[in-house]
């Protein structure tokens, strides 16, 4: 029905002169897409509407009617708290080194684990194990694994490379281990499909035309690949900004990893003082909004086109 | 047009090298042998055209004269030095690849200057290179576009400017055209030939295309499976092809088995039979045409079944007595269900071994064809003997 | 000159028609580099195999005060941890609410995906975006705010708040999961359909069904995945009887000082079973880079 009546609407699109009436709204809508088949979409967007842009704009609105310190009251009382406003620099301290570590590791083993080899879906797969067990159970397994009397530790020492056991639990370093952890087989998928996007002719031309292997990458791969390493640096970004179960499990949640999610929690689950919980989660966002900002205007200025190697 | 200075600093006609020998170059793995043993010898110059289906071996053929693939075994010798020892960035051999392969993030003009870059070429030299390479392709205009921007033709030139542009000693083309459309492929292959007639710089081509080899090189290699069947000028191969396979590709549209009317299996003293005829659609004709046929001529009397107009002629598919089809070129006028007979002159009936249309003559040509001179493998041609009955 | 190098005996052979074979380094000569991007990955999956090999020893050790290795076996902390986490109660909710989640996205996402594959009306881009938001921007971002609510409503806490929270990022997955498969889906199928008579239905229940099957198949996996390790959506709306084991896990490990750490690691490894086997399950469908896309694709 509604193809047909896309088809119909075309033929009378046109107009056919005086005497005939012009084609019915409903013709004229179908040419340009509209149609019944457009209700499909409706219940989803209605969903999506309603539980993430209402309840966002919701939070939004309320970050600004605080009980007291009027419509900034909220913001103010946060960034007027050193504890609570050293939250931001502390998940800046965690997010961008643990980001640059995955980002940076996964392009020289995906350069490496370009051409296919025996067993490479195996360890794609393997690689995925970690993203899908998830934060909670890497914080809990580091929390056994690095402590003082756990594996990790019991190798360092012996191998004579530590005295005693080094802490590397409730601190920084296990949230920072759970981070590369989770993330890094992320990124890794990531660049690893965007390396493999770019058509192994062209370094082909690149050869034949006398570049080495490392002029190779430094003028062919490496431009190709960097805007889509810019984009997963953002989304890998994303995810270490938003660190909250290893930076209360494995990490030591009222020191030096009090990150900004866990101060949201705090205020609005613990506190009820939703305003402000609010004002924080709105804080978060714009910090990352930012940086990724910064990246993708970055990205805009490379070439971003097609890679496949045709034109 | 401008006229074009040559860009090379000497004024010489002539290529850089003398010969290139590639001596039972073969390339398999995994069990498949993609290119057997195959010896050949490229003049300074040459334009050579390696034709065959997908899968003969001849894009295999043309990667490792590159250094893309390695050679399984053999050599390949560039006026006695080895250069299949050589990776690809150490040959200094151009490519055209068949999809361009131009570099997205680079204008045209950058494209076109890599190679020079990475051979560290001075900047003002560079720059009158490309510049003239640029002019001889007709992309000056374009030259600032990134390859996105460039419809087909432009980005097929680019490539062609960019692998030229080195002058380098040989030039490799992988099928550069198949991705164009008709007439774009036309004018193409004028621009491929009057680049090569300029710069006179070898070229070897690979095409599955007989029209494009025919017209453009200078001697043809026909491969199949793997296999060369046939070297020769296209001349030769188009009037001494040397099997069915071949003549397949040289336009013999119609190969049957025989008995094909008086013409049939005739076993010949220390040589494998004929068992296969080949003959043109332009060498037939109806009796009674213009042209009176002579008293010996082959003659097979049938049914027009479909007739296409093709302008200054017709292309009849005509079925004979025994039910099979054969396609025929004439400037007469037949019309479908009107019998005729079908005359070809002996002469142009080529005779060989081997079965159907689809395979080739019995003897394996591999290494005996060096100076492009047929192997006996297509007997008796045009003459059965004693076989008129 | 240099020496004559070999392609790696690994390299899969190319196939018949001749493709582009990228320039081979030296192979045979392993650099430095390539020992120690493997050493790298071997260090990675070494330390992964002992956290979890950490976990799942000490949850069948009789004790582990510090040896290589616990002292003596034990099955009880499971029967321990059933009992005392009342596993029981929080395997059905977390059944409950997965195929709650997955019923409704599936049901919500695939005629949108339809509707935006076979569709291009003025505003689609901003629909895209509208889909594309939820899966970008990090739970917590928005999960404050929709719990705020949630409790507004007095929702909070209840099962019907854990499905709506973990609707939101599930509902855009199968969308973007879902369109790039209708649009291969030919419309002159349906089109062929209706020239032989077939009325709407027809073509929806007899045509499209059977050739959106798979596609659903994979992204039904996805969200199953996806919503059983979700754990930030669900810690954020969730009450004590609306928990699903990723969120029980959380706070087992969160109070732990009462608690036996045996147990402890028996619910975690309750919990890494599970999602191992709907790992597994889900790989015989899904490539393993479609369990972990983002938008990355569609951002591009």
């Amino acid at each position: 029905m509604t193809a047909a009546d896309v088809r119909a609407g075309l033929d009378q699109g046109t107009d056919n002169g005086a005497g005939h009436e012009r084609a019915s709204l409903r013709h004229r809508l179908a040419e340009r897409g509209i149609d019944r088949t457009l209700l499909l979409a409706l219940p989803g967007v209605v969903a999506i509407i309603g539980l993430f842009f209402y309840p966002f704009l919701y939070g939004l609105q309320l970050s600004f009617q605080p009980k007291t310190g009027g419509f900034f009251g909220a913001y103010k009382a946060f960034f007027d708290d050193p504890y609570a406003r050293g939250s931001i620099a502390k998940t800046f301290y965690l997010a961008i080194p643990a980001s640059l570590i995955n980002v940076g590791a996964s392009v020289p083993i995906s350069y490496r684990m370009r051409r296919e080899f025996r067993g490479k879906r195996i360890l794609l797969a393997l690689l995925v194990v970690p993203i899908t067990l998830g934060t909670v159970l890497t914080a809990e397994g580091l929390l056994e694994y690095l402590g003082p009397v756990g594996w990790f530790n019991k190798t360092l020492q012996w191998l004579h490379l530590t005295g005693g056991p080094a802490q590397l639990v409730n601190n920084y370093w296990g949230v920072l281990f759970s981070l590369v952890i989770t993330g890094f087989p992320f990124a890794f998928l990531l660049t690893h499909a965007y390396l493999s996007g770019i058509h192994p002719s062209l370094e082909a031309a690149a050869a034949t035309l006398g570049a080495g292997p490392w002029q190779r990458t430094r003028h062919i791969t490496l431009p190709l690949l960097l805007p889509g390493l810019l984009t997963t640096f953002c989304l890998t970004f994303v995810l270490a900004f938003a660190v909250f179960p290893s930076a209360q499990l494995v990490g030591d949640p009222v020191g030096s990893t009090h990150v900004i999610t866990i101060e949201a929690v705090h205020d609005a689950l613990e506190e009820f003082n939703y305003p402000l919980g609010s004002a924080v989660a709105m804080v978060m966002t714009v910090l990352m909004l930012a940086v990724i900002g910064v990246a993708m205007g970055l990205r805009s200025r490379l070439y971003r086109g097609s890679t496949g190697g045709k034109g | 047009m401008a006229a074009v200075t040559d860009l090379r600093p000497r004024p010489a006609a002539g290529a850089h090298f003398a010969e290139l020998r590639l001596t039972g170059v073969s390339r398999s793995f995994g069990g498949f042998a993609a290119l057997r043993p195959l010896d050949l010898t490229i003049r300074g110059g040459e334009f050579v055209a390696l034709l065959g289906p997908s899968g003969c071996g001849k894009s295999t053929a043309l990667n490792c004269l590159a250094g893309l693939l390695p050679l399984s075994s053999g050599r390949i010798e560039l006026d006695g030095r080895r250069i299949d020892t050589l990776p690809p960035e150490k040959r200094g051999f151009g490519m055209v690849f068949q999809n361009y392969a131009l570099f997205p993030h680079l204008t045209a003009r950058a494209n076109v200057a890599f190679g020079l870059k990475m051979r560290k070429i001075p900047k003002a030299e560079l720059e009158r290179r490309v510049s003239l390479a640029l002019q001889m392709t007709r992309l000056a205009e374009h030259a600032h576009k990134h390859p996105a921007q460039l419809s087909g033709g432009q980005q097929q030139r680019v490539a062609i400017a960019r692998a030229v542009v080195l002058e380098p000693p040989l030039v490799l083309m992988d099928e550069p055209l198949s991705n164009l459309d008709a007439s774009l492929r036309l004018e193409m292959r004028t621009e491929i030939r009057r680049i090569h007639q300029e710069l006179k710089l070898t070229t070897v081509y690979v095409t599955h295309d007989q029209e494009e080899a025919l017209s453009l090189a200078d001697r043809l290699v026909v491969l199949r499976d793997g296999r060369v069947t046939q070297i020769g000028t296209p001349a030769e191969l188009y009037e001494r092809p040397a099997s069915a396979y071949v003549a397949g590709f040289m336009g013999y549209r119609n190969i049957l088995r025989l008995p094909l009317g008086d013409l049939s299996t005739v076993p010949s003293a220390g040589e494998p039979a004929a068992t296969v005829a080949a003959i043109r659609p332009e060498d037939l004709d109806f009796a009674g045409g213009a042209e009176t046929a002579p008293a010996d001529a082959l003659k097979l009397p049938g049914v027009v079944l479909v007739v296409e107009y093709h302008g200054r002629e017709y292309l009849a598919q005509v079925e004979i007595e025994d039910g099979r089809r054969l396609y025929v070129r004439t400037s007469q006028r037949p019309a479908p269900g009107d019998r005729v007979t079908l005359v070809a002159p002996r002469s142009r009936v080529l005779l060989f071994p081997g079965e159907g249309g689809s395979q080739e003559g019995g003897a394996q040509m591999g290494s005996a064809q060096v100076a492009g001179v047929p192997e006996a493998g297509a007997q008796e041609v045009g003459v059965p003997e004693g076989g008129a009955q | 000159m240099s020496v004559l190098t070999q392609e790696p005996p690994a390299a899969a052979p190319e196939s018949a028609p001749a493709p582009i074979p990228a320039p081979r380094g030296r192979s045979l000569i392993a650099r430095p580099g390539t020992w120690l991007v493997w050493a790298v990955v071997a260090f990675f999956f070494v330390n992964l195999l002992g956290l979890i090999a950490t976990v799942v020893l000490d949850s069948f050790g009789k004790t582990w005060f510090g040896g290589w290795l616990p002292q003596g076996w034990t099955t009880q902390w499971y029967s321990e941890a059933w009992s005392e986490f009342s596993l029981g109660q929080v395997l059905q909710a977390t059944a409950e609410i997965v195929l709650l989640v997955l019923g409704i996205s599936l049901a919500v996402g695939v005629p949108a995906a339809y509707a935006l594959a076979r569709r291009d009306f003025p505003g689609k881009r901003f629909v895209m975006l509208l889909f594309v938001l939820p899966i970008v921007v990090p739970p917590m971002a928005y999960g404050i705010p929709m719990a705020t609510l949630l409790y507004k409503f007095h929702l909070a806490g209840t099962m019907s708040g854990v499905v709506a929270a973990n609707l939101v990022p599930s509902i855009p997955f199968v969308v973007f999961t879902m369109t790039p498969f209708i649009e291969q889906i030919d419309p002159k199928l349906e089109a062929a359909a209706r020239m032989c008579g077939a009325p709407t239905r027809t073509v929806f229940t007899r045509i499209l069904a059977p050739l959106l099957l798979p596609g659903m198949l994979a992204a039904g996996i996805l969200v199953l995945v996806r919503t059983f390790g979700m754990f930030e959506l669900t810690f954020l709306t969730s009450g004590p009887t609306s928990q699903t084991l990723i969120v029980a896990l959380y706070y087992a490990v969160f109070s732990a000082g009462i608690r036996a750490q045996q147990s402890i690691d028996a619910m975690a490894v309750i919990y890494t079973g599970s999602m191992l086997v709907l790992l597994l399950i889900a790989l015989r469908f899904v490539n393993p880079t479609q369990l972990v896309a983002r938008s990355a694709d569609n951002r591009d």
